[in-house]
């Protein structure tokens, strides 16, 4: 499937970062990325409560009064990334494969579908069959979207991910359109969760190690190596606090 | 000598492309690699990048403009 004999892969486990300090450690694998490297880096990490904002977002799709964001907590931070507005809370898984696509020779349209069907294998292994429609790259179930992808490339190299909402706070959720188009049929445009899905008691943990034996698998990595978080975490100076 | 920017094939049959962005004006001097624009394709955003070093000289495009494969976004004039 890919050009290569075999893909190289490290996952990094960050635990909950705010999404300025990720988007800090973006900007610097991009840059390593970009010149020859070989390896899938896979971010998998939670963010302290924010909605971030992509090019197919707008303000119309913030649904949450002003005196409501602030006593939330909750600012809007434009982001360089495909799609439209996501509430980002701890429950919430984000997976960020950067992958140098030069490298794969992988185009934006491959990257997004296999990020998709990584998910969808990921969710089946834990005895859930999601939705998949072929209009976008989304994880839907019975009670609305799950997960969202959305993503950029930069110098060659794909950026942002997938959001899937495993177990969040729902409080806001319900405000925020995360998505402007919707399949046939599908009625909501703001994001469910798994536990609201299944009924049933969904863990984090096994979330996180589905989704990483999934990724492997999609992306033909037998052997990948896992990390608790990431060197470059350290060199970040304040700015991205 | 002139290379032209195209809008590259996305392997994204069914999105939606827009011009999101410049990243460049014309006239500004880019190497191989330089960001030019972005292409937003609902669910990505690709940035599209110079393969040459040279003078960009961008199109009359509007941001927000709706693009489609093998559009020119613009000329790198590389002196001989």
């Amino acid at each position: 499937m890919f050009s290569r004999e075999a893909s190289k892969m490290s996952f990094h486990m960050l635990g909950k970062i705010s999404l300025k300090k990720y988007l800090g450690l973006q900007q610097r694998l991009v840059e390593e990325l970009s010149y020859a490297s070989d390896r899938i880096q896979v971010i998998l990490c939670e963010h302290q409560p924010i909605i971030s904002v992509g090019r197919m977002g707008t303000h119309a799709n913030i649904r949450l009064q002003p005196d409501r964001m602030r006593a939330g907590k909750l600012e809007a931070q434009w982001v360089a990334r495909g799609g439209g507005c996501i509430l980002h809370r701890p429950g919430q898984l984000a997976i960020y494969p950067l992958i140098p696509m030069h490298w794969y020779e992988m185009t934006p349209g491959r990257v997004v579908r296999l990020v998709q069907q990584a998910i969808a294998e990921g969710l089946q292994e834990l005895s859930f069959t999601p939705l998949c429609y072929p209009e976008d790259h989304h994880i839907w179930g019975r009670t609305g979207l799950l997960g969202v992808t959305a993503m950029a490339v930069r110098r060659g190299v794909s950026c942002f991910g997938a959001y899937l909402n495993v177990e969040p706070e729902m409080r806001d959720y319900g405000y925020i359109d995360a998505v402007s188009q919707l399949p046939k049929d599908q009625s909501r445009r703001t994001m469910s969760s798994l536990l609201a899905e299944r009924r049933q008691v969904v863990r984090m943990s096994e979330v996180r190690s589905a989704m990483v034996q999934a990724f492997a698998d999609v992306f033909e990595c037998r052997d990948y190596h896992m990390h608790t978080g990431h060197p470059m975490l350290k060199s970040l100076s304040g700015e991205w606090e | 000598m002139e290379y032209e920017v195209v809008v590259p094939e996305m392997d994204l049959p069914t999105a939606t492309l827009t011009l999101s962005g410049w990243l460049a004006n014309s006239g500004d001097q880019v190497e191989s690699g330089s960001p030019l624009c972005e292409v937003c394709a609902g669910d990505i955003l690709v940035e599209i990048a110079a393969r040459h070093e040279g003078i960009f000289h961008r199109s009359l495009l509007e941001v927000d403009e709706s693009l489609t494969v093998g559009m020119p976004l613009g000329v790198i004039e590389i002196s001989e």
